[in-house]
């Protein structure tokens, strides 16, 4: 017997998710995951100064913001053909690897821990069943719970001695940044860090192991397609390439990843597209009623494929061991956040060492203009997945700006080719205990 | 030190107390103000519209108090998007029914604009429990009349900020232009200082709203000029400008907005005293002026272009054009007088005096 | 040697130069103030925006007792521009574009400086109410909002100038058009009789007839 749940909102995500999703006795047979309000600076930005789109675009998103601003400065220094200073290089990477690693906490403490556990302590009049850690241990996550947020000022703490201020840092301008820390910065930086890395080894592994200890099935729940993707992250400049390599895995076969091919579709989503079809240049209109339209995200596939992005996908086109560990059951709902935890140790470890290797007398930024014509795509990877955007300039101003985020990817609508996104892929089949209050669709939906 | 009055609060709440730490005073002081009351003290409902929730992410760096004080001993922070469990209908309905059950008490915060065009159907919040899509727009007429106090976090709320760029597609407008019932007290910036929105709780609950300035803002965190106390005011009093990031000097060549917007920033600081805009030879984006973004931007740039029907110029531009055309008109006018012989030797006089 | 006519009196000639030094103050500081280094006028922002402020306060002061004066001198029935004046605008367009050699006839003013010297006690006042507006940004706050925000002002503020720019170059360039006579006449108040506050075509007998019928 076929059942229709609709869930609007899912929230306590990167943005509120309407899903609906088609039930068999008790499994679910089909699903639809999109966001339900319009978010688009394309019109906004047309016709402005280009070196604005790093403070406009990074307003696409309160978590993800660094990514936002990296990929907008990125794609006017490919459009001019400079390249940054070492010194901004490293910054750049310092403060993305803290926005990751910030991400990631908010995501396990914010999104994921209140379904298996209810937060705030006391609070849970909406009375979620499945609930298998009680009485000490999940004090214990409630506390930590708190202690998240001390953590994730402490982040934010660190990255505004860099940049400015956060959320919203102020400091990644076109051609570099704006201001290189100092000694005392970097003795504070340094301080702070050896907090968030008590934090991380300490609390936050405490916590995810007694989720993976008591929902161990949920290692075998909410696989993907099993195509991965990465835009690559974290180049010094030197010959040993990036931290993690712009990859894709295609149904087990690796491809190397050329922005080349990745692409816009529009089929599942409330924008029509103007033209040139598919391209990331396209220019989009919005169709609130458009029919076959369900959400207000651009899709993104690269290769004709729809793939799953974010720190699952970074750790298994980087091959991490502990993830490759896993095996099949690193595709699904605690493998995924287990991948966040990996990537928050790597990266706590990497951004002692750039800090490192900052010269204190060397430049940080380019005297350079942005070229009058042009037309570039910059990417970088966010703690959700990466970001692209695609900048036109004419005539000293912007001419287009499309901007695809982690949403583009794992909640791709459904492509023109009938496929299902990542998130809409990992519903699918996903078993349904109690219809009323579906705790697997959430648990499912929010691992990502 | 459990009782603080209005006045010594007022004092806390200035820039240099906020680094010495507010949370020892005012804690045990707002929880004795709702011991107090009788029904204990207001749940908050705090509502995102067309957003990036980046103000609620700026919330959470609050550290005197930090959050665990904020949510478990100040505030009664009944239902956030981000916070509260439950999903789908039941998220609405509980939202409904706290606003019922708490009707003339509750404070509902705004983050985020409100998408007018398509009747709202541009942002739709959830769905009831009947099956029906709630729009933002019917969401804040169903629940806003029965708001005790109403606050707009963030510039978007406040203005409609980035959301109302223009061309503003959307529609979108700040909270004030929605809602007539209740005077709104905007707490504008993008996203604004996490003291800013829990002082102006904290305020709210122990002394009721605070005095407000012509924007609506709490006076005592928008009294001032940025650029009046701007640590690099003396470069700008002296002339001594920066004329690429990273060199000494006031930035008002690099398109700093301080002059015009105001906010505690360059004494409070951001994130825990950590840095702000200017520290790291960032201009001011002038994010909690009611004209951000349309008429600070450019953001690097020392002025906003004019835009009029057909054309596209700066002031200067126009100004030095006019300069111009005058010159040239005067100077051709000047010929004429010389070439009709108005100006110039006289030639019957030179003939005279020889 | 000519008789001399008293043509301008001592208190409009010395408020004349104290609004003409005003003006200039404000202009220059002004344009500093605006863009420092396009007008290195001043030393620095502190010298300049300190005169801005003393002279804003003096030209208001110099334009009000200037409105007084000119109501208890009676002299306003000369300098008030009326409706009627628009007649006279034609001969003197005429004139300008050298498509007559006559001076166009008028009183002791032309059509042409009357609107001047008004519309510089208009321009004087909105750019009072601009630059206050700017001067009090918190207390004037409602005000600023209502007219469109501090950036509008400021550049309503910097167009003004510029037209205070353009047309008192108009006025210096006429003056001096006007040759020694017209320059001396604010300085000393004494005008030779019979000459032409504006410059005539070299056709003396033309000159001569026009005078004639001036006076």
């Amino acid at each position: 017997m076929a059942e229709r749940i609709t869930i609007h909102p899912l929230n306590r995500g990167l943005r509120p998710l309407r899903l609906e999703v088609e039930a068999e006795s008790g499994r679910i047979t089909s699903a639809r995951a999109g966001t339900t309000y319009y978010w688009d600076f394309e019109k906004t930005l047309r016709g402005k100064d280009p070196l604005d789109a790093v403070q406009i675009t990074q307003r696409t998103n309160g978590l993800d913001f660094v990514a936002h601003t990296t990929a907008s400065v990125r794609a006017l220094e490919e459009m001019a053909g400079v390249k940054p200073p070492q010194n901004s290089v490293l910054c750049r990477n310092i403060l993305l690897g803290l926005d990751i690693i910030y991400g990631h906490i908010t995501h396990f403490y914010q999104t994921v821990v209140p379904d298996y556990v209810p937060f705030p302590p006391g609070g849970s009049s909406y009375g979620l069943p499945d609930l298998r850690i009680n009485g000490e241990p999940a004090a214990k996550i409630q506390k930590n719970i708190w202690a998240s947020f001390a953590a994730r000022e402490l982040i934010h703490r660190t990255m505004a001695v860099i940049g400015g201020k956060v959320p919203h840092i102020c400091n990644v301008v076109y051609g570099g940044i704006t201001y290189l820390v100092n000694s005392p910065d970097i003795l504070k930086i340094q301080a702070i860090l050896k907090d968030i890395s008590r934090f991380i080894t300490g609390e936050y592994a405490d916590d995810l192991g007694t989720l993976e200890n008591n929902y161990r099935d949920y290692f075998n729940i909410g696989a993907g397609a099993g195509n991965f993707l990465s835009t690559g992250e974290f180049t010094t400049g030197g010959p040993a390439g990036s931290l993690i390599p712009a990859r894709a895995l295609i149904g087990n076969k690796t491809v190397e990843v050329d922005k080349e091919m990745i692409s816009m579709d529009c089929t599942g989503s409330k924008y029509k597209s103007l033209g040139p079809e598919g391209s990331l240049a396209a220019e989009l209109e919005p169709v609130p009623d458009k029919p076959g339209g369900y959400s207000w995200v651009k899709g993104a596939v690269f290769a004709g494929t729809t793939c799953e992005v974010g720190a699952l996908a970074r750790m298994t086109v980087s091959g991490n061991p502990a993830i490759m560990g896993l095996g099949e059951t690193a595709v699904s709902v605690l493998g995924r956040s287990r991948a966040r935890f990996e990537e928050c140790q790597i990266l706590i470890a990497r951004i002692n060492g750039w800090l490192a290797q900052l010269l204190p007398d060397e430049e940080y930024a380019l005297k350079s203009y942005v070229p009058e014509e042009g037309e570039a795509v910059g990417t970088a990877e966010a703690s959700h997945g990466p970001v692209v955007h695609y900048v036109s300039v004419k005539n000293n101003k912007i001419h287009r700006y499309n901007v695809f985020d982690a949403f583009s990817w794992n909640l791709c609508p459904l492509t023109a080719n009938r496929k299902n996104g990542p998130v809409e892929h990992a519903l699918t089949g996903v078993a349904i205990a109690i219809p009323e209050s579906p705790v697997e669709i959430y648990r499912v939906a929010r691992s990502f | 030190m459990a009782n603080i009055d209005r006045r010594q609060f007022l004092k806390l709440c200035t820039a240099s107390a906020a680094a010495v730490g507010l949370s020892q005073l005012w804690v045990p002081a707002i929880g004795e103000a709702y011991r107090k009351a009788a029904g204990g003290n207001p749940p908050i409902i705090w509502i995102q519209g067309s957003a990036c929730n980046g103000c609620s992410t700026s919330l959470v760096n609050t550290v005197h108090p930090d959050m665990r004080e904020l949510l478990s001993e100040i505030i009664d922070l009944s239902f956030h998007p981000g916070l509260s469990s439950g999903a789908g209908n039941l998220f609405i309905d509980g939202l409904y029914r706290i606003a019922t059950e708490n009707k003339g008490k509750f404070i509902l915060v705004v983050e985020g604009a409100i998408p007018l065009a398509h009747k709202g159907a541009l942002n739709t919040i959830g769905e009831d429990s009947s099956g029906k899509a709630v729009t933002l727009i019917d969401l804040l007429k169903n629940i806003s009349g029965s708001a005790r106090f109403i606050i707009a976090v963030g510039s978007c709320a406040s203005f409609g900020g980035i959301s109302a760029a223009e061309p503003n597609y959307a529609e979108c407008v700040g909270l004030e232009k929605f809602i007539e019932v209740n005077k709104v007290i905007n707490i504008p910036g993008c996203p604004p200082h996490p003291d800013w929105i829990v002082g102006t709780l904290a305020h709210l609950l122990l002394y009721g709203p605070p005095v407000l300035d012509d924007y609506g803002r709490p006076k005592m965190f928008y009294g001032g000029l940025i650029h009046n106390n701007c640590p690099r005011r003396q470069y700008f009093d002296n002339s001594i400008f920066a004329k690429n990031f990273g060199e000494d000097g006031c930035l008002l060549y690099l398109g700093c907005k301080g002059p015009l917007a105001h906010g505690d920033c360059p004494t409070r600081l951001w994130n825990s005293t950590s840095s702000w805009c200017v520290d790291v030879n960032a201009p001011c984006i002038g994010c909690t002026d009611p004209s951000f973004p349309d008429l600070t931007m450019p953001f690097y740039k020392r002025m906003p272009e004019i835009k009029g029907p057909g054309i596209t110029s700066t002031a200067d531009a126009i100004g030095i054009g006019l300069g111009v055309a005058t010159a040239a008109g005067l100077g051709a006018h000047l010929a004429g007088n010389y070439f009709t012989g108005r100006i110039g030797p006289r030639k019957h006089k030179e003939e005279e005096d020889v | 040697m000519a008789r001399e006519l008293y043509y301008h009196t001592l208190p409009a000639r010395i408020l004349h130069w104290i609004n003409a030094a005003n003006i200039g103050l404000l202009t220059t500081t002004g344009l500093y103030i605006r863009d420092p280094y396009h007008f290195p006028l001043f030393a620095n922002m502190d010298i300049a925006r300190k005169i801005h402020f003393i002279a804003m306060y003096l030209i208001i002061y110099g334009i009000v007792i200037r409105i007084y004066y000119s109501w208890v001198s009676k002299d306003y029935r000369e300098l008030l521009f009326r409706f009627r004046d628009f007649k006279g605008f034609p001969a003197l367009i005429r004139y300008y574009l050298f498509v007559s050699k006559t001076t166009p006839e008028s009183g002791k003013y032309n059509a042409g400086q009357k609107l001047l010297y008004n519309a510089w006690a208009v321009l004087v006042f909105l750019q009072a109410v601009t630059g206050f507006s700017l001067y009090f940004p918190d207390a004037l706050a409602g005000f600023v909002r209502a007219l469109g925000g501090p950036v509008v002002l400021r550049q309503f503020h910097f167009i003004l100038t510029w037209v205070f720019i353009v047309t008192v170059a108009l006025h210096i360039y006429l003056s001096f058009l006007g040759g020694w006579s017209v320059i001396k006449s604010m300085i000393t108040g004494y005008f030779p009789e019979g000459e032409s506050m504006q410059p005539v075509s070299e056709d003396v007998e033309e000159v001569a007839e026009h005078c004639m019928k001036w006076h």
